[in-house]
């Protein structure tokens, strides 16, 4: 380990966390309008897009076998965290078998 | 490293820098590319947590990850208005993410390759979960919106920006199409 690891990563520490905070900051000094209001509101659904999509794009087949599965459960009724395990299942025997 | 930084996309990408050059610079840059989105998470909790005092507030916001932010954004749309629920959901992802580092460091020889086991699909895994919770029909310009952001930005330039992007993209033409229908 180099002598100024813990320089470093206090500075990443500090980096990631300015990134968490800047955004709560900031808030402060705006007005919360009904339409910033319904932005925010929209943020989580595209969020969670944005993870998905590039794994899709990739066109990994146990990938999207996986997110058709979990997302298949959970509209049977399934419990979320059970969908979630029952995705990875599927994408470990998938990729097992080469997919 | 995760007990500081407590970001994995982050971590994941300052080793991949970090192993091609020493410089810090670089390194910190990264960081706050991968975590950019979390500008986009700090400002969505605000309504939530503005009443609360700054140590406890800040404090709090330390603690917020991707999986765990969305939860407590549903739960806050579903009216759960405890700021506690954003600490207590944090700190629930935080510690067995220490925890497994530690252990992770320890054994990673014993499981051999995590992408074999799709232990990486996990993240994903609950993103889909969350998607059809956060899920409704006004929500759809928005989310194809969002889609299209993350798959151009994913083209151009992959990595912390794609969810960045796509969240900015949601967020935005939620807020024009507010806009518009006051308007009307």
């Amino acid at each position: 380990m180099q002598p100024d690891f813990p320089i470093a990563l206090l500075t990443l520490g500090a980096a990631a966390f300015a990134c968490r905070a800047g955004g709560f900051f900031l808030m402060r000094y705006i007005h919360v309008s009904p339409a910033l209001d319904a932005a925010l509101r929209a943020t989580p659904l595209a969020v969670m897009l944005g993870i998905i999509a590039p794994v899709v794009a990739t066109g990994r087949v146990a990938d999207i076998a996986g997110i058709v599965v979990a997302a298949a459960a959970v509209k049977l009724g399934v419990n979320d965290i059970l969908a979630v395990f029952i995705g990875v299942a599927v994408v470990a025997i998938a990729r097992a078998l080469g997919g | 490293m995760s007990a500081f930084i407590n970001s994995g996309s982050a971590q994941l990408a300052v080793l991949q820098s970090w192993s091609a050059t020493s410089v810090l610079a670089p390194a910190v840059l990264v960081v706050i590319i991968a975590n950019a989105r979390y500008l986009l998470y700090g400002a969505a909790l605000r309504p939530w947590l503005a009443s609360l005092p700054p140590l406890k507030s800040y404090g709090t916001l330390f603690f917020v990850g991707d999986a765990q932010w969305a939860l407590s954004m549903l739960r806050f749309a579903q009216g759960q208005l405890d700021a506690g629920f954003v600490l207590g959901s944090g700190l629930a992802m935080y510690l067995p993410w220490v925890a497994g580092a530690l252990i992770g460091s320890g054994i990673t020889d014993l499981i051999g390759n995590v992408q074999l086991l799709a232990l990486d699909f996990l993240l994903i895994g609950f993103a889909t979960t969350m998607a059809l919770s956060a899920w409704k029909r006004t929500l759809l310009l928005p989310a194809l919106a969002a889609l299209l952001a993350a798959l151009i930005c994913n083209r151009v330039a992959p990595g912390g920006w794609t969810i960045a992007a796509s969240g900015m993209a949601g967020g935005l033409t939620a807020f024009v199409c507010a806009s518009s229908s006051r308007a009307a």
